[in-house]
């Protein structure tokens, strides 16, 4: 296998997973994110617990991840664009259409993405937080309610993506999907294109359609509440060690089936 | 188990390992002497990551390795990538690629393979000026600046045959100084050789002798890897045929299944300690 990029937010990056190191000066810091206190071996310990880790030594490929944490759909696409245009910086580094076998493209909680709308023949990227004034002004002057535009955002972010994989795979690389949570499930299962791109989660005889599911119905595979591991729980709610390798094993039944 | 910090040469690096990959544009060496950093790619660089012995013993104790950015070098490189990992040293010129910033604490050991022991430079000071040359062991000792300690030599009324019984000793006592230096901070160093020059000298040598990691291939045991690719032609990447076939690189360094050989070494020693 030559080389699988994943791309996603904090889930993909390994949030957390430093607490599952033997290293004493690891600092509990709850469900925050300070990356001061966070060393470089906390870092390079984290990552060889994530699933992208995983699926790559599953392969005997190597895994390309974004190395700032966190993100959103848009920041996901951007990230892999850069890494096959020699002209933008990236710590990735620049690689060849030909040198990548996968994508693996995690979506993100959709809100974190923005709004694009046409405001007097001018492209504005709108925040979707549901106080933001600009947002408020455009319901009322297109006289939607929120739930309509939720509507037109989702249909809109889906497009997105479907654009970024249909370039992708017409490059020759294939491209899989997966989902954190289900705002973008109704666009994605009912479209013939993802049929066989979106991986769905298998875990205990239960077949998941997004990690929401999955962790709803096993609170076990949060960090929170893996008491497992922690005798004194740290209330950080990513997913835990015993998840990212149950997504690992997702991803490489899907990759191995199809 | 914490961190494990690698140096080495391009032995440690994985030179070569690239070419198992079936990655695109891979050109093979002119011969078994050349690399060129411009022919590879990002995507070469990480696919050999994947395979050298050193992650192949972090995946083992489930932890993560430090390797040098750098290609090749000696044990100059070695302890020098060592200091700057640790912040004893600010590398100016960049050329270890250290970006981390490593604390004491977050290494378990330091696993060393020692080089070519001609690689590291022989410091003598000629007209008040501070100098150094290459001792090469081969090739009548013309190695770099052969002139200048050609002179040296006559203006000293010193013998090369003395300048290299000289060398060694500096350097087997620096080594034995810098492995103190790392145990004395709570980290485990071990050592292997890939060239007989150092191994020959451990019996004056007793604490360093304690921390020498043979290797076994096939229920033999290897002091060098020079000794085990000498035995094993197989094991070099040059000698690889059934991997590559009549196509096969003009590579000297160690095959895929020699760096699986020299991981499963290092493991067998490293969980003979642990237990």
């Amino acid at each position: 296998m030559k080389g699988i990029i994943f791309a996603g937010c904090s889930f993909t990056w390994g949030h957390g997973l430093y607490y599952y190191s033997t290293m004493k000066n690891v600092v509990n810091q709850g469900d925050q994110f300070t990356p001061n206190l966070l060393t470089d071996a906390h870092i390079r310990y984290k990552n060889i617990f994530r699933f992208p880790r995983l699926v790559a030594n599953h392969f005997n490929g190597f895994e390309i991840v974004r190395e700032p944490n966190g993100g959103n759909d848009i920041t996901s696409i951007d990230f892999v664009n850069d890494l096959f245009d020699k002209n933008k910086f990236n710590n990735g580094g620049k690689y060849d259409y030909s040198e990548i076998d996968y994508i693996i493209l995690q979506t993100s909680q959709i809100v974190r993405n923005h709004f694009d709308v046409e405001v007097g023949g001018k492209l504005e990227k709108l925040s979707c937080g549901q106080n933001n004034s600009k947002l408020i002004k455009f319901l009322i002057e297109n006289n939607l309610t929120y739930n309509e535009w939720f509507n037109i955002f989702t249909q809109q972010v889906f497009q997105k993506i479907k654009d970024f994989v249909i370039f992708y795979e017409n490059k020759g690389i294939k491209t899989k999907i997966w989902c954190w949570q289900d705002d973008l499930l109704k666009y994605i299962k009912l479209d013939s294109y993802f049929s066989d791109k979106f991986i769905t989660f298998e875990y205990e005889g239960q077949t998941y359609d997004c990690l929401d599911y999955m962790i709803n119905l096993n609170e076990n595979l949060l960090i929170s509440n893996d008491k497992i591991n922690f005798t004194e729980l740290i209330p950080d709610q990513h997913p835990s060690k015993l998840c990212h390798e149950i997504i690992a094993k997702n991803i490489i039944k899907n990759i191995e089936n199809k | 188990m914490k961190g494990l910090l690698f140096g080495g040469c391009s032995f440690t690096w994985g030179q070569g390992l690239y070419f198992y990959s079936d990655l695109p544009k891979q050109k093979y060496p002119l011969n078994e002497f050349t690399y060129r950093r411009e022919e590879l790619t990002d995507a070469h660089l990480r696919f050999k990551d994947t395979l050298r012995f050193p992650r192949l013993v972090a995946n083992h104790f489930n932890t993560f390795e430090l390797v040098k950015g750098q290609n090749g070098g000696g044990e100059d490189e070695t302890f020098d990538f060592l200091r700057t990992v640790f912040k004893h040293k600010i590398n100016e010129r960049h050329d270890h690629y250290v970006s981390d910033n490593i604390e004491y604490g977050d290494i378990e050991y330091i696993i060393i393979q020692t080089s070519q022991i001609w690689r590291n430079k022989f410091y003598f000071t000629l007209d008040g000026k501070e100098d150094h040359a290459m001792i090469s062991l081969n090739n009548n000792h013309h190695g770099y600046n052969w002139d200048i300690l050609y002179k040296w030599l006559i203006e000293n009324n010193e013998t090369i045959e003395n300048v290299v019984q000289s060398h060694l000793k500096i350097q087997l006592d620096r080594f034995e100084n810098e492995v103190k230096f790392y145990e004395d901070k709570g980290i485990k160093v071990r050592f292997l050789c890939w060239e007989p020059d150092f191994y020959y000298e451990l019996d004056k040598y007793p604490y360093l002798r304690e921390r020498f990691v043979p290797i076994f291939y096939n229920d033999v045991r290897y002091n060098t890897i020079r000794k085990m690719h000498d035995e094993n032609p197989h094991l070099k990447i040059k000698g690889d045929v059934a991997f590559f076939g009549d196509n096969i690189p003009d590579d000297h360094h160690p095959s895929k299944e020699c760096h699986k050989v020299i991981a499963e070494s290092i493991i067998r020693r490293l969980e003979s300690e642990i237990k």
